[in-house]
C-alpha cells in the first residue's frame, strides 16, 4: 500500500527537476509526466499539484506564460535563472537523503565465515 | 479527441456553476479539466462519463442529498473545488507579498531608490515645518490606500472578478492597516515631536517615511499587475467570446 506522506515533502523537487528538463510545461502535462516515469505507482492530485505550481512560482523560482492553443488558454511554467541555481541546490539535496535514507534500509555486506 | 467549443464552454459553465467565479483561475482548471476529458476520450469514453470522472477525481461526488430529495451528476456536488480555491487565494497573497519585499529590497539598492525616500522625508520635514499640523502628515499618508481602492474598483468594474487581484488588493489593505495600528500612536505629540510639538524627532521621520516608501512601492506593483492582468483579459475574451 502506497504511503503519501512519504512523496509528500518530494513533489516541489519532483516539478523542478521536470521543468529543468523540459524548456516548459503545464500542469497536467507535468502529472502525466510523473505519471509515466513512475508506471502509474505516483499520481499527483490537482489539490497538491497546483498550491505547489503557485508556492514556487511565489518564491520566483518558477515564472508563467499563457498561451492561445486555439480552443483555450493554457498555462506554461518554466524555470527562473534563480529556479535553475535551487533546482541544482534542491537535487544535491535530495541525492543526500537518498544516500542517508540508504544507510538505513540496506544492510552492509558481511562476510560470512563456516 | 478535441473537444469542440460548445463542450469546452459547458466545462467552463460547470466550474461557474460551482462557484469558480475567478476567471484567471478558471483558465488553468479548465484547461486541465478539457485536457483530462479529452484522454479519458481518446480511450473510448463519452464526454459525459469522461467529465464524470474528473469531477469524482477532483473528490468531488456525483450525487446530493437535500431535503427534497437526491440531485445527481456532475452539477450536484463541487465542495472539493472549495479547498483548492482557498489555497489560490492564499498562494496569492503570498506571491505578492514576495513581489512586495523583492521590489523593495531592488529599489533600496538602486540611486533612484534612496533618492526617493530621502525626497519622502524631505515632503514630511517640510509639511510639517510649514504647517505644524500631524494630522496633515497622516492625511498624507493615508492617500495611497485611496488610490489603489480607486484603481481595484475601476479594474473590478471592467475586467471583471480575478482571484489574484482580489488577493493583491486585500493583502495591501491589510499591510496597510497594520501599518496604521503600528504608527498611529507616534502621531501623539511627544514621539513623533518632541514635547514643545516643535521639533520631528528624525527616527519617527524615517519611519513614516520608510512606510509611505513601502506603500508607493507596492502601488507600483499593483499597477504591473492589473496591467499584465489587462493583457490577459485580452486574450481571455478572443478565445471564451
Amino acid at each position: 500500500m502506497k504511503n503519501d506522506s512519504l512523496y509528500k515533502g518530494s513533489l516541489q523537487t519532483i516539478i523542478l527537476k521536470l521543468l529543468g528538463e523540459n524548456e516548459k510545461m503545464y500542469g497536467y502535462e507535468i502529472t502525466q509526466k510523473v505519471k509515466e516515469l513512475t508506471k502509474d505507482e505516483l499520481v499527483i492530485t490537482e489539490g497538491a499539484l497546483y498550491p505547489a505550481l503557485h508556492k514556487l512560482e511565489a518564491e520566483g523560482l518558477l515564472e508563467s506564460e499563457h498561451v492561445n492553443i486555439g480552443n483555450r488558454i493554457r498555462k506554461y511554467y518554466k524555470l527562473t535563472e534563480k529556479g535553475t541555481q535551487e533546482t541544482a541546490n534542491r537535487m544535491a539535496e535530495m541525492q543526500q537523503f537518498l544516500e542517508t535514507i540508504a544507510q538505513i534500509f540496506t544492510p552492509p555486506l558481511k562476510p560470512k565465515f563456516s | 479527441m478535441l473537444l469542440d467549443q460548445s463542450q469546452i464552454k459547458y466545462i467552463d459553465d460547470y466550474l461557474k456553476h460551482h462557484k469558480i467565479d475567478y476567471w484567471d483561475i478558471r483558465i488553468e482548471l479548465l484547461d486541465h479539466i478539457v485536457s483530462k476529458v479529452e484522454a479519458l476520450m481518446d480511450h473510448g469514453k463519452t464526454f459525459e462519463s469522461s467529465l464524470e470522472e474528473v469531477h469524482v477525481g477532483f473528490g468531488n461526488s456525483i450525487q446530493r442529498y437535500w431535503n427534497t430529495g437526491v440531485e445527481t451528476g456532475v452539477l450536484a456536488d463541487g465542495r472539493s473545488f472549495y479547498p483548492v480555491i482557498q489555497q489560490f487565494k492564499k498562494n496569492a497573497k503570498r506571491n505578492f507579498f514576495a513581489i512586495i519585499f523583492r521590489s523593495t529590497l531592488i529599489e533600496l539598492r538602486t540611486i533612484k531608490g534612496v533618492f526617493t525616500l530621502i525626497a519622502i522625508m524631505l515632503v514630511f520635514y517640510l509639511i510639517f515645518k510649514l504647517t505644524h499640523n500631524s494630522f496633515l502628515l497622516s492625511t498624507v499618508t493615508i492617500l495611497p490606500l485611496f488610490i489603489i481602492n480607486k484603481k481595484y474598483k475601476d479594474f473590478k468594474k471592467e475586467y471583471q472578478n480575478t482571484l489574484n487581484i482580489e488577493m493583491y488588493y486585500s493583502f495591501y489593505k491589510n499591510l496597510y492597516y497594520y501599518f496604521l495600528l503600528l504608527f498611529i500612536p507616534i502621531f501623539v505629540i511627544g514621539i513623533v515631536f518632541d514635547l514643545n510639538g516643535n521639533q520631528m524627532r528624525i527616527l519617527s521621520l524615517f519611519i513614516i517615511s520608510f512606510q509611505t516608501f513601502i506603500n508607493i512601492v507596492a502601488l507600483e506593483q499593483f499597477d504591473n499587475c492589473l496591467n499584465k492582468f489587462k493583457d490577459l483579459f485580452s486574450k481571455y475574451k478572443i478565445v471564451y467570446k
